[in-house]
């Protein structure tokens, strides 16, 4: 892809110009490098570090964080202040009346809007949080530790919060009544994590300790729909699999991390096998994607990332103290992000500044931007120092799309 | 936006789809003139997420209208299925497991809809096939294959039945697919470019028109005898059209060409060929002015009036568009005589035409007639030709008028013999004289003589003095009236207009009209039922004033510059309504649209005089007088966009506008075959019919290691050059080429800080096929003084600035950048090693 070439060509109208954003921001987005903008985390305990973290897809702007003591903060990240962090919107503490007991295991906004957030922790309570006020307000006591929790993304007709349970069963909470619904029984050994599908509302994910990754239609009375099979193509459906009476195994080791693309017709698994695969999420078939051998030696839930509408499709991969970027459609290897010093637990992708972040054990918050835009932020520090007062990532962005997106 | 026309009744309907996934079913009713296009059903197709297509929204209707396909989204395939009397569409998403669609296509002739798909994979491209199934919602069976077609492959023409099956179309071959046998041509006329389009000829399917990036035209032919099992697949060359986007075959081998990147054009196929080999002949060209990359206004003829000059097109079609708005003149004769103070038009002896012009000169009259086209000078018996007329004009009773310094006479139209004189008492001479077909309104000084046209007389009704001298007159009847009932007049040494009712002469109203100028013109009009009092001045300057016919008042002044020398009124009929054509040096029309005046320039350069003219070789015409001559010509219709177009034959980039040099300076590009001993570009380019050309010459050592391989025989190689052109005529002056690789991105036109010389700022990249961007580029400071062009300064960039500078086209455009920039260029330009460092 050359640059000149085909701006040129879009300005005569022979490329979409729809191609040539995706690929510039694909192109983009495989040359991440670490940029010093960090979170402001002064207030912050020092031995706390952000156990989770969620962007909310309203306008990619607020980033929410789970504190190993149990404290939440949201930081506004598309302004940085001076030091090079994003500005606290607001935070909790760990400790304080009403907060987790433990560490927290799962933070995720309403997906509607930026007016409701969900936590879960180990210590069995899922919170609902209102970031305006940063006040509790609901709560549902669990039987067992929690492992994840994940409200659909798509869901008119429910609003159902998913509940990984400690105790193999998904516990569904329906937060309009303020009580759990119903349970989904069959996993053996705890639920590592749940996700419902981004283009059917009824339709959700779990993975188990189990090693088995399992859809379930909440519909119906039946166990599951299906369960995705590491060994065969197809993946069984509960009639055949009752009758072989073993649940085919998606990895040989359990499910650390499972993601569906952005527009719901893949579904990406990471076991503890080091292995990634690649799932057609109606048939259940296994897609023939290798990407090779990584190694990972966290049994912890990791959250991975993927781009929306790029071509080609990327993943972002925490394994171990690396990130690897992926093609997903051809296993092709495009970046290793190394920055970490300890395990990555997650990596977060902003598709409006497009700039990645990443968390980890070693208590780092790490902000990735696009390589272009790294050499500018470099020679703006030589410019004159008037231009300095505005926030940097904002003109660094203006600068570059306002003349092609328009 | 995709058309298609499914037949399920007796008559086609059209499908729409929009970028914004509204899909909707039109038809068209009603006969003749009185057409109404009705919505028969719509919805909206979008999906709240998923990937749109990297290559575009495809949408198909089957050919037996069951139902509509889209591809709009990766991975899934979208079918509405076609129901007789539904008014919304509903769609449903079938899953596909073959990603990067190039195109889909419905076949011909299965009892199951079926498409047809050419996707991509890591391994190349592969064909496939599905029937859907309608009722499940999903693909029942895929009824054959074909993995491996060849890498390019990009497009599918469904071939009706009898053949059935589908043509390939790829870079190098073309194939035609059945179930069954498959055929693969490789036709070496096609390898140098790549087919972007097709239109079906026959509706069995045997012929098609293919054509291609280079604006070549192919036929296609299918031939399939019945002793053999495989059909033959041939392809002609018909000839040379515009780069086309589509075509369609109209009927009796005439042919739509529709161009992106150039004119559209209406093209007739011939059975014999032409001298140089093509079928082809163009009937009608379309002017497309898409797509522009840049453009400058600039003032051309310095009038006031701002042309946009547009790089259009791209590649064969690139061309230089000017642009302005106006009215035009198309000449369609023309007599060369100098000095022509007046000019009427009359009809003698012939009730339907005129066939007359009376010209007057200082001193002495002349009188043309025209017969057919031919112009002969004759006289009438009864006009005086030893003196200047100041107005000549058919009037009532079959007479006709001449009015010089001296006398009225009145002379009878048949016999040519002077029936009456008329002049004005004491000796005194006329200076301003106005008339119709009733009535003549004279001035001598400052008195005003009021005279009936009686028959075989003219009759002095009344008379008046006014305070100042007389300027100018006019009596024209206003609205359906058969006599003017008052008489405009200018004044000297006040300067006002007044309204004299008649035939009293008392004043009506009086106006004045401030400043020094005299007015030179007057004329009383009606616009859209609207009476108005137009005067124009000495200096070009209009004033008008709305008339109120019962109480007789001025009112709502307004001023309007029209041009700079002094401007005569003249009134004339075009598509039946009324216009004033103002002459000066600046010609205008003056007409009225929704109440409102109208000031429309004429594309022409200087009238002094000018007359209706209808005569028989030329209806409806304007007869102009100029200072060299007089055109007669039809005039357009008003308001209209003038589009002059300058071929460059290679795709234009930027240009900017040197006023001081009267010149253009344009960056091209083009693409050259590498041929034996150099560089060869195919067809006729701007660039090689300059003046003087010239090549970047390698000035720093900076360069020479970026500097690609010099290319392989027979590659293609992108070439920038920079060509000076002439404002004026349009010729290429100068043409500079860059070195190869080095893309000219970014021109303007600018002085240094304190130097009196302008210079063209050429900005440019270094751009090397490896790498994704570019890391280096230059600026290049041009000057360009009689004809030639100098190369002055060029500058390193080492700092990426110019490829920062592409991605935003402004740079160097930017008036404060450039300031900047250049300030710093100035002051460093006198110490060698030159550190630009960018300020802003």
């Amino acid at each position: 892809m050359e640059t000149v070439k085909s701006t040129e060509r879009v300005r005569c109208g022979q490329l979409s110009s729809q191609k040539y954003r995706s690929s510039i921001r694909s192109c983009l987005a495989a040359s991440h490098v670490m940029s010093n903008v960090s979170l402001d985390q002064k207030e912050q305990v020092a031995t706390s570090h952000i156990t989770y973290a969620d962007l909310e897809s309203v306008d990619y702007k607020y980033l929410l964080c789970g504190q190993s003591d149990g404290g939440l903060a949201i930081y506004d990240t598309s302004v940085v202040k001076e030091g090079c962090v994003y500005g606290e919107v607001g935070s909790i503490k760990g400790g304080r009346r009403g907060t987790h007991k433990y560490q927290v295991e799962c933070v995720q906004w309403y997906p509607a809007d930026a007016g409701l957030f969900s936590t879960s922790s180990r210590d069995k309570k899922v919170k609902i949080w209102d970031p305006n006020r940063m006040k509790l307000v609901d709560q549902f006591d669990m039987d067992c530790h929690i492992n994840h929790h994940q409200m659909s993304p798509v869901a008119t007709k429910h609003s159902i919060l998913a509940v990984a349970g400690e105790n193999g069963e998904v516990i569904l909470c329906d937060l309009r009544t303020g009580t759990s619904t119903h349970r989904l029984t069959g996993h053996e050994g705890p639920v590592r994590a749940t996700q419902w599908s981004p283009r059917r509302q009824h339709i959700l994910v779990s993975s188990g300790r189990d090693r088995t990754v399992r859809m379930w239609d909440i519909r119906t009375s039946q166990a599951f729909i299906m369960a995705l099979d590491g060994n065969h193509q197809v993946g069984e459906n509960s009639k055949r699999a009752k009758k072989m009476k073993r649940i085919p195994h998606a990895h040989v080791g359990q499910v650390v991390s499972f993601c569906f693309t952005h527009d719901g017709l893949w579904l990406l698994t990471f076991g503890h096998d080091g292995e990634l695969k690649l799932w057609n999420t109606s048939t259940g078939k296994k897609m023939d994607v290798r990407y090779g051998e990584m190694l990972i030696d966290s049994r912890r839930n990791l959250r991975m990332a993927v781009t929306p509408s790029m071509h080609p499709d990327l993943v972002f991969l925490p394994c171990n103290t690396k990130v690897l970027v992926v093609e997903i459609l051809t296993g092709r290897l495009v970046n290793v992000l190394s920055g970490h010093f300890s395990t990555v637990f997650g990596a977060l992708y902003n598709p409006s500044s497009m700039n990645l972040y990443t968390f980890g054990n070693d208590q780092n918050f790490i902000t990735w931007t696009p390589k272009v835009f790294e050499s500018n932020d470099f020679e703006e520090e030589n410019w004159n120092t008037d231009l300095q007062e505005l926030p940097k990532r904002n003109r660094v962005t203006q600068d570059n799309w306002s003349s092609d997106e328009g | 936006m995709h058309l298609f026309t499914p037949m399920n009744e007796k008559k086609d309907l059209l499908f729409i789809l929009t970028t914004r996934y509204c899909a909707m079913i039109l038809e068209c009713v009603g006969d003749g003139d009185q057409l109404e296009i009705l919505t028969r059903a719509h919805g909206n197709v979008a999906d709240k997420i998923g990937k749109p297509c990297e290559t575009g929204m495809i949408a198909i209707v089957d050919p037996q209208a069951r139902c509509i396909v889209l591809r709009l989204y990766e991975g899934l395939i979208k079918v509405i299925p076609l129901d007789k009397d539904n008014n919304e569409l509903k769609a449903y998403n079938i899953r596909v497991d073959e990603l990067q669609i190039q195109d889909i296509e419905f076949l011909y002739g299965c009892s199951n809809p079926t498409i047809i798909i050419i996707y991509q994979d890591t391994h190349g491209r592969h064909i496939r096939t599905h029937e859907i199934s309608l009722k499940e919602k999903e693909f029942s069976k895929m009824p054959w294959k074909q993995d491996n077609v060849e890498m390019e492959a990009s497009t599918i023409i469904a071939v009706p039945e009898p053949y059935g099956g589908a043509i390939i179309i790829g870079q190098e071959t073309i194939s035609y697919f059945t179930s069954s046998t498959h055929v693969t041509v490789a036709p070496a006329l096609i390898k140098t470019s790549t087919i972007v389009c097709y239109g079906k000829v026959d509706a069995n399917g045997s012929r098609y028109l293919l054509g291609d990036m280079s604006g070549r035209l192919f036929m296609l032919l299918l031939d399939k005898s019945d002793d053999r099992p495989e059909a033959l697949v041939k392809l002609e060359l018909l000839g040379e059209t515009s780069i086309p986007e589509c075509l369609t075959y109209l009927d009796n081998g005439v042919v739509f060409v529709g161009s992106r990147l150039g004119d559209s054009q209406l093209v007739k196929l011939n059975t014999e060929p032409d001298a140089s080999g093509h079928y082809v002949t163009v009937m009608q060209t379309f002017n497309n002015l898409g797509p522009i990359v840049d453009m400058v206004v600039v003032d051309l003829e310095r009038q006031g009036q701002g042309q946009l000059v547009t790089c259009s097109g791209a590649f064969k079609e690139g061309s230089l568009r000017i642009i302005r708005n106006g009215i035009g003149i198309h000449e369609q004769a023309s007599i060369e005589l100098e000095g022509i103070k007046g000019m009427w038009s009359l009809s003698v002896n012939s009730p339907k035409f005129n066939n007359t012009i009376v010209l007057s000169f200082v001193g002495l009259t002349r009188v043309l007639t025209l017969s057919g086209e031919e112009v002969e000078e004759t006289e009438i018996a009864g006009f005086v030709s030893d003196q200047q007329t100041f107005l000549s004009a058919n009037v009532k009773y079959e007479q006709l008028l001449q009015v010089t310094g001296t006398s009225c006479r009145l002379v009878n139209e048949s016999t040519g013999q002077l029936v009456c004189e008329w002049r004005p008492p004491e000796g005194r001479n006329i200076s301003v004289v106005a008339a119709n077909i009733n009535q003549v309104v004279a001035a001598a000084g400052q008195l005003i003589y009021y005279v009936v046209i009686q028959p075989g007389t003219l009759q002095l009704e009344a008379q008046t003095t006014v305070e100042h001298e007389v300027a100018c007159l006019d009596v024209s009847p206003l609205w359906e009236e058969e006599m003017a009932s008052v008489v405009a007049v200018g004044l000297w040494t006040d300067i006002s207009a007044r309204v004299l009712a008649l035939p009293t002469l008392e004043e009506n109203a009086k106006e004045f009209l401030g400043g020094d100028i005299i007015p030179r013109s007057i004329l009383m009009t009606t616009f859209e039922g609207h009476h108005y009092l137009l005067c124009a001045m000495g200096d070009g300057q209009l004033f008008y004033f709305s008339y109120a016919s019962a109480t007789g008042y001025l009112s709502d002044k307004k001023k309007v510059v029209l041009g700079t020398q002094p401007t005569t009124l003249r009134r004339f009929r075009s598509f039946s309504s009324t216009n004033v054509f103002a002459c000066s040096d600046r010609p205008t029309v003056i007409y009225s649209s929704n109440h409102k005046l109208v000031f429309s320039k004429v594309n022409l350069r200087e009238v002094t005089h000018m007359c209706p003219l209808n005569a028989e070789a030329y209806p409806n015409s304007l007869a102009l007088a100029t200072s060299e001559g007089i055109t007669i010509g039809t005039i357009d219709e008003i308001q209209k966009l003038h589009i002059r177009t300058v071929p460059l034959g290679e795709t234009p980039r930027r240009i900017g506008y040197q006023e001081e040099t009267e010149t253009f300076g344009v960056i091209t590009m083009r693409v050259d075959v590498m041929g034996d001993i150099g560089l060869r570009s195919g067809g006729t380019v701007a660039s090689i019919g300059a003046h003087s050309t010239s090549s970047a010459i390698t000035t720093s050592s900076l360069l020479k290691p970026s500097m690609p391989p010099p290319p392989e025989l027979g590659q293609e190689v992108e070439t920038h050059n920079l060509l000076i052109i002439s404002q004026n005529t349009f010729e290429v002056l100068h043409y500079h080429s860059f070195h190869l690789g080095e893309y000219a991105l970014s021109i303007c036109s600018t002085r240094l800080k304190d130097d009196p010389t302008v210079y063209y700022v050429v900005g440019t990249a270094l751009v090397n096929p490896e790498e994704s961007e570019s890391k280096q580029g230059r600026i290049i400071l041009f000057s360009h003084a009689e004809g030639k062009l100098q190369q002055l300064v060029s500058i390193q960039d080492e700092s990426q600035i110019l490829d920062r500078g592409e991605p935003k086209p402004a740079f160097g455009r930017l008036g404060k950048a450039r300031q900047v920039v250049f300030k710093q260029l100035c002051e460093s330009r006198s110490d060698c090693d030159d550190v630009l460092r960018p300020v802003c």
